[in-house]
Parts: structure tokens; C-alpha cells; sequence
């Protein structure tokens, strides 16, 4: 057996993206694997496919991993408004699938949470990436076993698994489990903390032109899992060659990475492990992001609400007016949105409709020296010009703009 | 019927397998001074944009004549995503309209 052998356990989903439009055959599993193999591992992907199963297996026929499927009675699937939103899951309740007394036992496994239940495992070195939130499983709880284990873990998975709130102390308490070598815990904007029994680091994201955070999850752990796994990197620049991975991986979603780009990445992942491993985690600023968008309309409303939670959820303070004032009268709000207007750090400004009142707190933004990012999703060049011109940052992506605001409170662009 | 049945509908999983995806359609959103430099049987190499709205670009010597859209357009995005390669070959140009036929290159 190759030391590039990977095998892979993990979801084989439908998934779907309203905007930007996306409508493909992955799930965590299928993504995990489609990235391994491009990066040249051997990978066998176990999962449960449904009625879609021919679809799952030209895939890993063309992206070049060995698929060995186990058969459900339907297929499981996920719609996101946008990137950034919370899935809907269909069906709405899913019967965990007859697990067979059948388990897989290879040297290197990748190994995911599953919506269907994960099927049991036994490696040499495992990495397990719990997925599930605050329902999340310990490895063993299925009666998986390894000889050697890394956990990728987000923070409220780390939290839910150990009742921990500080990410030091979540690292800490997954590594006092059995056979576990490696804890990561992702934290969003202040990075992710890697801990082994000897040291813990933070590592940092690379910026990227723009943000498909669908997957990007999957696509840290299966990097992950290809340098550790595989080349026998250690945990901490394996971390940044995951960092590194994702970032390409945001710029337009494809789970295939260009074999010729490998090296620049792996060069970017050293540099970043020499440059920008730190000790501590960054700190999130506490002045705000002011929050400027119409809100008139159900869908206008939506896409402020959207935004100001997913911000929140990131860490960030934000002032929305219409959440923070509320409606009224100009004599009543105006002069308090103003205030906060300019003791903002940054503004975040949602172009639907060009309405004008987010349009004046854009230009009482750049004339105050604030920075704007505004997103204009189907906005004409020509009711741009003087937002280019001024020097907003203008993107054409919901997603991408939450991420520049604040990458722009972080220093990073 | 608000308050009964099930929404439980999930997404629609891809009709036909990329290898005998195809279909005719007409390019939307036509560039004309591309579109006028097309001959009937050019193959025009379709690619995913990673920006809303209309994801599924063609090119020609590498400058978008127009974008697929339509009902197989979600089928279309699954397989180019998934690596394969798919083209527009020209059928008709009319004026703006060009027609095309979308298949595996």
C-alpha cells in the first residue's frame, strides 16, 4: 500500500446554491475525495448513495477516485440561498441507514460526519472532521479506532464536544483522548488554533479575491489530510498548506486543484508558517461595521437580516439601522444612523435598487474617510461611477462583500 | 394548502449523465462584435463564472460571447464543475442570435 492511499468516509450529497448558482453532485465526502485525488492521492471514497448514485460514479470515474458506495433509500440534499446561509435539508428527517457489521480498515482515513451515520473505521493515522455542529460525535463513539488521530474541528464543534468555551481549553481537552496527536480548532476570523502535546500555534487565512464558503470546510480537512496523511507533514505546516488550499478553493468553488499551482502553494504554506504562525489568536477589533442597505421590501429586509447574522456569527460588532433605530421619521433616526455612521470602522453597503438613502451614507462615508465595501449584485457600470470613482471597494457577490467588510476591519486588504 | 402536506421536495438531482448531456439553445446575453466573428461549426468552450447571475460562459479565443442559460443549465454547472469539458458548437447566426449546441467536448 502506497503512502499516498487515501480512504475517505463522508457524505455524498446534492447541493445547491441560488447565488452565485451552483448545483452539483458532492456532499463532504465526494468533495474531500474530488480534492485528494487531484492533488495526486490514491482515494477510495466510502459513502451511502441514493437514486443519484450513477451521477456520483461517472464523477469519481472522471476526477479520478474509486467510489465504493452503499446503497439509501433517498437521496439527501442542501440548498443555500447564499454561501453564507444556513442550509435547508431535505428530507427534513433522515433515518440513520442499516449499518452492516462491515467496517473499513486502511492506513490513512479522512473521516467525516454523515448525516446517514458514519460508517465505522480502523486506520493506522486517521483525520476526523466531526461536521455536525453542536450534534457533534466523537470519533470513537461508533466504535472507530486509530492508532494516531488529528481532529479538525470548528469552534462550536469543539465546544459542543468538550463543554469548553475557550479554544486553548477545547484543544486541550481533545487532546487528553485517547490517541489523539492533533487538535485543530477553526475559529473564522481570528484563525485556527493548532495544538499538539507540545505546542499550540494560530494559523491565518489567505485572503482571496473572492468567497464560495460551501465546502470550504471539507476542502480544509481533505488538504489537511493530504499533507499529514500522505507527505507526513507536520500538523502545523500542514495546517497552512490547508489554509492555502481553501483560499484557491473560495476563489470559485472548484474542488479540483491545478496540479501546476501545488508548489506556489505549498511555497505560500512555508512562508506562512515562518511569517504568520503566532501564539496567540488574533483579536477581533470592537468598533463596528455599519450595516447600510434598503429595507423596504421582504427580500430587501432578508438580505440585511443575512448579512448583519452572519457577521454577528463571525465575531463582529454591527450597527444596522433598521435593527439598532428602527423605522421612523427622518427627525427621529436620521441624526442617531448618522452618529453611529461615523464611528464606524467600516461600511457595508447593500446596492439593491440603488436606493438613495444608502447611497448618501455611502457618500458621507467617503467623505469622512470611512472605507466601503458595496455590493452590487446586478447594479449597471453607469450607477457606479461614482462609487469607483471615490474609491469603494465594489464587489458583485453577497458573500464575498460580508468577507471584505471585515477583512477590512481585520487589516487584511 | 398552507398548514398541510410536505414541502419535503429536496433538489432535483441531474436528469441524464454529463456524458450524453446535450442540448440546443441560444446564447444569451450575446456580445455582438464576437457573435459577428463566428463561422457554423466553431466550438465554443463553456466554463463556470464564479459570479451571479448567469454562471455558464462561452468563450471565444478567450472573450465571452454570450451564456447558457435554461432548464439543463444546473446539469450543465454539475459537469463542468465535476471536470468535464463542454463546448457550444455554433449552429446558426442570425444577426445577434447565435445557436448553439451544448455537448461533452
Amino acid at each position: 500500500m502506497s503512502s499516498l492511499d487515501v480512504d475517505v468516509i463522508g457524505g455524498a450529497y446534492l447541493e445547491e446554491c441560488a447565488f452565485p448558482t451552483r448545483s452539483i453532485c458532492r456532499g463532504s465526502g465526494a468533495r474531500a475525495a474530488a480534492i485528494l485525488a487531484s492533488l495526486g492521492a490514491q482515494v477510495s471514497l466510502h459513502s451511502f448513495t441514493g437514486p443519484s448514485k450513477c451521477h456520483f460514479e461517472e464523477i469519481a470515474r472522471n476526477l479520478k477516485f474509486k467510489l465504493i458506495a452503499r446503497d439509501k433509500q433517498t437521496d439527501i440534499s442542501f440548498h443555500y440561498s447564499h454561501p453564507l446561509a444556513r442550509p435547508q435539508i431535505f428530507p427534513t428527517s433522515v433515518s440513520i441507514e442499516e449499518q452492516s457489521n462491515e467496517t473499513v480498515k486502511a492506513k490513512n482515513v479522512l473521516v467525516f460526519g454523515m448525516i446517514e451515520g458514519r460508517i465505522p473505521v480502523h486506520a493506522d493515522r486517521a483525520v476526523y472532521d466531526p461536521q455536525d455542529g453542536i450534534n457533534s460525535k466523537h470519533y470513537t463513539d461508533n466504535g472507530s479506532s486509530a492508532n494516531e488521530l488529528a481532529l479538525v474541528v470548528s469552534y462550536s464543534e469543539g465546544a459542543a464536544l468538550t463543554g469548553k468555551l475557550i479554544p486553548t481549553e477545547i484543544a486541550a481537552c481533545l487532546l487528553m483522548q485517547p490517541n489523539v496527536v492533533t487538535a485543530i480548532v477553526k475559529c473564522g476570523p481570528q484563525g485556527a488554533l493548532v495544538a499538539t502535546p507540545n505546542e499550540m500555534k494560530w494559523i491565518g487565512a489567505f485572503p482571496s479575491g473572492r468567497v464560495y464558503k460551501i465546502g470550504s470546510g471539507d476542502v480544509f480537512s481533505a488538504a489537511f489530510a493530504f499533507a499529514w496523511l500522505t507527505k507526513g507533514s507536520s500538523a502545523l505546516l500542514s495546517a497552512w498548506f490547508a489554509s492555502r488550499i481553501v483560499a484557491a478553493y473560495v476563489e470559485c468553488g472548484m474542488d479540483s486543484i491545478d496540479a501546476l499551482a501545488v508548489q506556489g502553494y505549498w511555497d505560500d504554506a512555508n512562508k506562512g508558517l515562518i511569517e504568520r504562525t503566532n501564539s496567540v489568536a488574533r483579536i477581533i477589533p470592537t468598533s463596528q461595521i455599519y450595516l447600510a442597505g434598503p429595507f423596504f421590501t421582504t427580500a430587501q429586509r432578508w438580505a440585511v437580516d443575512e448579512a448583519r447574522a452572519a457577521l454577528r456569527d463571525m465575531g463582529f460588532r454591527v450597527f444596522s439601522p433598521v435593527h439598532d433605530v428602527g423605522l421612523g421619521s427622518s427627525d427621529e433616526v436620521v441624526q442617531e444612523d448618522l452618529f453611529e455612521l461615523g464611528r464606524s470602522q467600516v461600511v457595508l453597503a447593500l446596492l439593491d435598487g440603488m436606493d438613495t438613502g444608502t447611497i448618501f451614507e455611502i457618500g458621507y462615508a467617503r467623505a469622512n474617510g470611512i472605507p466601503v465595501i458595496a455590493v452590487a449584485e446586478s447594479a449597471r457600470d453607469s450607477d457606479l461611477t461614482m462609487l469607483f470613482g471615490s474609491g469603494c471597494s465594489v464587489v458583485d457577490d453577497y458573500s464575498t462583500g460580508i468577507y471584505y467588510a471585515c477583512w477590512q476591519l481585520m487589516g487584511d486588504v | 394548502m398552507a398548514g398541510s402536506g410536505s414541502r419535503d421536495t429536496g433538489i432535483r438531482p441531474p436528469k441524464s449523465p454529463c456524458s450524453s448531456l446535450r442540448f440546443r439553445t441560444v446564447l444569451n446575453s450575446p456580445q455582438a462584435n464576437i457573435i459577428k466573428t463566428l463561422q457554423v461549426g466553431d466550438e465554443l468552450p463553456l466554463s463556470v463564472l464564479p459570479s451571479p447571475p448567469s454562471p455558464v460562459v462561452a468563450t471565444h479565443n478567450g472573450v465571452a460571447a454570450g451564456t447558457v442559460t435554461g432548464s439543463q443549465v444546473n446539469a450543465l454547472i454539475n459537469c463542468i464543475m465535476s471536470g468535464f469539458q463542454f463546448v457550444a458548437a455554433v449552429i446558426e447566426v442570425r444577426g445577434g442570435q447565435c445557436i448553439v449546441d451544448v455537448h461533452i467536448k
